[in-house]
C-alpha cells in the first residue's frame, strides 16, 4: 500500500520540515479519571477533572462556547440492543454535565454542533429517533441551542478556515459558521476504534464539522448544494472533488487509509481545539459504529480531559492499549496513516507520552486493551 | 365452496394440463384457480378441480367458457365502487429490494435501500373500498435468474400484512421444478403453502385498526394522483404510518387520535372540508397544505424556521401552508414528518432499514400488533428493535418458521417500550399485550 505513495506526497506528511515541527510540538497537560457509570459520579468526576487543567473559568467565562458532539451513523443504528449512546455515540449524560460546568464556569452561550448523516433536519429531530430527548440537553445549563452543520444552517455563508502552512490536502476548509462563531471550541468525542483511521478520538471527531453540501456525494461540481446528501466519498475515496474546491495534489492516493487521516490533521490544525473531552465510560471496540463488522461493547469506564487535541488523543490511544509513536502497518494503524503523527508534523501537539503530563489516574491504572 | 371473500388464488399455469398436478394443492390453503386465456385444453382438469370443491375464476377481461368472472384492472381503472365483492388488480410490483444494473441495492431518497412494496397502495384501496377483498396479481421477474423460496414467501407477505391476497404466480423454474418433483421445488412450494396457511389462521388481524398521528386526505386521483400516491409509498420508508382519508368522506371522518393532516391536493377543498380542516388545527393540530390554501388565517408562528413552509398560529395549533406548489413528494413526506416532529413518532425502529412495517391495534384496543417485513429477506447485521410510545407488558413474535410464538424481551424505554427482535428473515409479526 506504501508503495503507492510518491515521494512528494512522502515529504508532504514526513519531510525534514516536519519531523522538525514534530520535535517541537507544543505539549499539555492531559487529565484522566475514571468513571463508571453515567450515574451520580460522572457529573464531580468531570468537575475535578477540569480543576485539575486548571479550571473552566479561564477558559470560557462570558464566551461563546461551541461543541462539537460525536453522534455518527443515522440514530437508527444500533450495536445489538444497545442505545446508541452506550456505544457509537456520546451519552446525553456526558453532554449534559459538561454543558452544567460550562454554565457554571460562566460560559455565556453554549452551541452544540453535529453534522447529522445526510439530513438537514435540526438536532433536535435527529436525536429524537434515537429515543433522545433534547429538552434534557437544552435544559441543562442556559442559552444552550443545537445547530446542525452538515449545511448552512443558520448562517448566511459559510466560514473558511485556511490550514497553516498550506495543509495535507486542502489548503483550506469550509465550514458552517458556528466553528468561526465562537470564542472556545470543544471536541466532546467518545473513546474508539476506527475502520479508516485506527481510532475515532477528538481529532477525528472533528472530520464531522465537514459540511456534505460541499464535502458530501451528492455535492453539486461548484458550489454547495442547500442540504446534504449521502456521506464524505470525496474524502474518503477521492472519486471527486469537493464542490468548488481542488485538493492540492489531484495525483494522491485514492486510499481512505491516507486520505481521511490527512483531512483531520488539516482540520485540527486549521480549526484549534481548545478543550479535547474524551468519553469512554460505555462504548464499542472494533469500529467506530454497528456497521463495522466484528464489533463488541466495551466498558473502560474512564474519562480522558486535555487542552491539546493531540497530547489528549495519544493518551487515549495508550489507554486503548495501542502506542501513540505506531505508525502505518502497526495496531491500530494497519491500513491508515497516524492522524496523530500527521497533527503532530503539522505542529498541532506532541504524540510522545515522554512529553505529556497526565493528571489524575495513571494512564495504566486506566488502560483497557480494545484487542486481546 | 368457501365464500369468494376467503378465496387463496393460484394463477394456474396454462402449461399445467395435467389433472393429476391438482395433488400440489393437498395440504396448503390454496382454494381457487384462476384460469387465464383459453382453457379449452383445461377441461379435465377444471373438471376434476370443481370435483374437489375448488374455486374457479377469470380474469374478467379474458372471462371464457362459463368461470366466474373476477373484476381485473390495473391500479389506474379500479372501480372501487363495483358490486363485486373481491377486486383484483395488475401492475403492481414484485416485492424486493431493485437490483440497479451496476450491482448493489439502490439507495432512495431517504437514505436507506430502495424497495418496491405494494403496502401503501393496498392501504388506499381498503380505504377506498372498505368492504372489498383485494386481490393484488404481481408475476416473478422476468429476468429474474434464480428466485429463492423467500422470494415467494415475501410476495405472499407484502399482500398478506397489509390485508390483501397476492394472486400466486410462480416462474417457469418453479413450475417445472413442481412437475419434476425436484426437492427444493418442492420444498420452496411447501415454505409458501405454510406462510399462506398462517395469514389464513389470522384474517382478524384484517379488522385491527391501523395506528397513525398523521393523517392525508386527498381525492388520490387525476392531478393529485402522483404526490398523493408517491407521499403514500415514501412515508411507508420513514417509517411514518399514515390514516389515509379519501375527500369525497372527510368531512363525515373522525380526526380522533390525529396530530397532522396534510392536505396535498393542489385545488382548495370545499368549504365544509376546509372549516373543518381549520377547526382541527385551531383545537391543536397541525394542518399542513399547498400555497393555494385559501386567505391563511393566523399570525406567523414563532420560531418559524421551515425553510419551505410558513406557519401560522391557528388557536391552539398550527397551519402550515407551502411556499411554492407541492409537486415533491419526497420533500413533502420529509417536511411533514418534520413540521409534526419525532416527538410524535409511534414506533422507532433500529437496524430496520430495509424492513417496512404496519401497526395495528385490536378492535378492543387491548393488544397491538408490529408486522415487519424484510425486502431483504435475511436478518440484518444486528437485530432489529424497536421503542414504542406506549408501554407494553409482555411482547411475542410470530414467524413462518415456527408453530409457537417466541416471547420476547420487553424493557422500559421512558413512557414507551423497548422489544428487542431475534433474527428476522422475511416476515415477523410482534403481538404486544398492555
Amino acid at each position: 500500500m506504501q508503495s503507492q505513495i510518491t515521494r512528494r506526497q512522502w515529504l508532504s506528511g514526513l519531510g525534514a520540515a516536519a519531523a522538525g515541527l514534530a520535535a517541537s510540538a507544543p505539549t499539555a497537560p492531559v487529565v484522566v479519571a475514571k468513571c463508571k457509570t453515567y450515574g451520580a459520579e460522572l457529573l464531580p468526576t468531570l468537575e475535578r477533572m477540569f480543576d485539575q487543567l486548571g479550571g473552566l473559568g479561564r477558559l470560557v467565562k462570558g464566551k461563546t462556547v461551541a461543541i462539537k458532539l460525536n453522534l455518527t451513523g443515522a440514530p437508527t443504528y444500533r450495536m445489538g440492543y444497545r442505545p446508541a449512546e452506550l456505544a457509537q455515540w456520546n451519552h446525553p449524560r456526558s453532554i449534559a454535565a459538561t454543558l452544567h460546568l460550562l454554565a457554571k464556569a460562566g460560559a455565556h452561550r453554549i452551541r452544540l454542533l453535529e453534522s447529522p448523516w445526510s439530513t438537514a433536519e435540526p438536532v433536535e429531530e435527529y436525536i429524537l429517533c434515537a429515543n433522545w430527548d433534547p429538552s434534557e440537553i437544552l435544559n441543562a445549563a442556559p442559552r444552550v441551542e443545537f445547530e446542525n452543520t452538515n449545511y448552512l444552517g443558520r448562517g448566511k455563508k459559510y466560514s473558511r478556515f485556511a490550514v497553516p502552512g498550506g495543509g495535507y490536502m486542502f489548503k483550506a476548509y469550509d465550514l458552517n459558521h458556528s466553528y468561526e462563531d465562537c470564542d472556545v471550541f470543544v471536541s466532546l468525542a467518545k473513546l474508539k476504534e476506527h475502520g479508516t483511521t485506527g481510532v475515532t478520538l477528538s481529532m477525528k471527531n472533528c472530520f464531522g464539522s465537514t459540511p456534505c453540501t460541499i464535502y458530501g456525494d451528492g455535492a453539486p461540481k461548484d458550489e454547495p448544494s442547500r442540504f446534504p446528501i449521502g456521506g464524505r466519498g470525496p474524502f474518503h475515496s477521492g472519486n471527486r472533488q469537493p464542490a468548488g474546491f481542488t485538493e492540492n495534489d489531484p495525483k494522491s492516493p485514492r486510499q481512505a487509509g491516507y486520505r481521511v487521516p490527512r483531512v483531520v490533521a488539516d482540520l485540527v490544525a486549521a480549526r484549534p481545539i481548545h478543550l479535547a473531552i474524551i468519553e469512554g465510560i460505555e462504548t464499542m471496540a472494533g469500529g467506530e459504529g454497528p456497521w463495522i463488522r466484528g464489533v463488541r461493547p466495551i466498558s473502560p469506564g474512564v474519562l480522558i480531559a486535555g487542552a491539546n487535541c493531540v497530547t489528549a488523543d495519544a493518551v487515549a490511544t495508550a489507554i486503548m492499549g495501542f502506542d501513540p509513536m505506531a505508525d502505518r502497518g502497526t495496531p491500530p494503524f494497519e491500513r491508515c496513516d497516524s492522524t496523530l503523527r500527521l497533527a503532530e508534523a503539522l505542529g498541532v501537539g506532541t504524540r510522545d507520552l515522554k512529553r505529556i503530563e497526565v493528571r489524575g489516574t495513571p494512564i495504566r491504572e486506566a488502560l483497557v486493551k480494545f484487542r486481546a | 365452496m368457501s365464500e369468494m371473500t376467503d378465496w387463496v388464488p393460484l394463477r394456474w399455469p396454462s402449461q399445467w394440463q395435467d389433472p393429476a398436478l391438482l395433488r400440489l394443492l393437498e395440504q396448503t390453503p390454496i382454494n381457487c384457480l384462476v384460469i387465464a386465456g383459453q382453457h379449452s385444453n383445461l377441461k379435465p382438469l377444471i373438471e376434476r378441480a370443481r370435483a374437489r370443491g375448488l374455486a374457479l375464476a377469470a380474469p374478467e377481461v379474458e372471462a371464457q367458457g362459463g368461470l366466474p368472472a373476477i373484476p381485473w384492472t390495473t391500479r389506474a381503472k379500479v372501480s372501487w365502487t363495483a358490486s363485486a365483492p373481491v377486486l383484483a388488480i395488475s401492475e403492481n410490483l414484485w416485492p424486493g429490494i431493485p437490483a440497479p444494473s451496476g450491482g448493489g441495492a439502490d439507495a432512495g431518497p431517504t437514505g436507506v435501500p430502495w424497495v418496491d412494496s405494494n403496502g401503501w397502495f393496498i392501504q388506499l384501496a381498503r380505504t377506498r373500498a372498505p368492504s372489498k377483498t383485494f386481490w393484488l396479481a404481481y408475476d416473478p421477474p422476468p429476468k429474474a435468474q434464480f428466485l429463492r423460496a423467500e422470494s415467494y414467501l415475501l410476495a405472499a407477505a407484502d399482500a398478506e400484512t397489509y390485508g390483501a391476497r397476492w394472486v400466486i404466480s410462480m416462474d417457469g423454474r418453479l413450475r417445472a421444478g413442481l412437475v419434476a418433483k425436484d426437492t427444493q421445488a418442492v420444498e420452496t412450494w411447501k415454505k409458501l403453502a405454510t406462510a399462506l396457511s398462517f395469514f389464513k389462521a389470522r384474517r382478524q388481524w384484517n379488522q385491527f385498526r391501523p395506528l397513525n398521528v398523521m393523517a392525508v386526505i386527498s381525492d388520490f386521483a387525476g392531478p393529485n394522483e402522483e404526490v398523493s400516491h408517491e407521499l403514500l409509498n415514501l412515508a411507508a420508508r420513514r417509517p411514518l404510518p399514515i390514516r389515509i382519508l379519501e375527500k369525497s368522506r372527510a368531512v363525515k371522518a373522525t380526526f380522533e387520535g390525529l396530530k397532522a393532516i396534510v392536505y396535498p391536493d393542489q385545488q382548495p377543498p370545499a368549504t365544509e372540508l376546509q372549516k373543518k380542516l381549520l377547526a382541527f388545527a385551531r383545537n391543536g393540530g397541525l394542518l399542513i397544505a399547498g400555497p393555494k390554501w385559501p386567505g391563511p388565517e393566523g399570525a406567523p408562528a414563532p420560531g418559524d424556521a421551515y425553510e419551505r413552509f410558513q406557519v401560522r398560529s391557528v388557536g391552539k395549533g398550527r397551519l402550515a401552508t407551502s411556499k411554492e406548489d407541492l409537486l415533491d413528494p419526497y420533500l413533502l413526506v420529509m417536511d411533514s414528518h418534520l413540521l409534526l416532529s419525532h416527538r410524535h413518532d409511534l414506533l422507532h425502529f433500529f437496524n430496520a432499514g430495509s424492513t417496512n412495517s404496519y401497526y395495528t391495534a385490536s378492535p378492543d384496543g387491548k393488544k397491538a400488533l408490529v408486522q415487519i417485513v424484510n425486502y431483504s429477506m435475511r436478518p440484518a447485521g444486528h437485530p432489529i428493535s424497536f421503542t414504542t410510545q406506549e408501554r407494553y407488558r409482555a411482547a411475542r413474535m410470530w414467524t413462518f418458521e415456527s408453530a409457537a410464538p417466541v416471547p420476547l424481551e420487553v424493557q422500559a424505554a421512558g413512557g414507551g417500550s423497548d422489544v428487542h427482535l431475534p433474527p428476522v428473515g422475511v416476515y415477523a409479526a410482534i403481538e404486544l399485550e398492555k
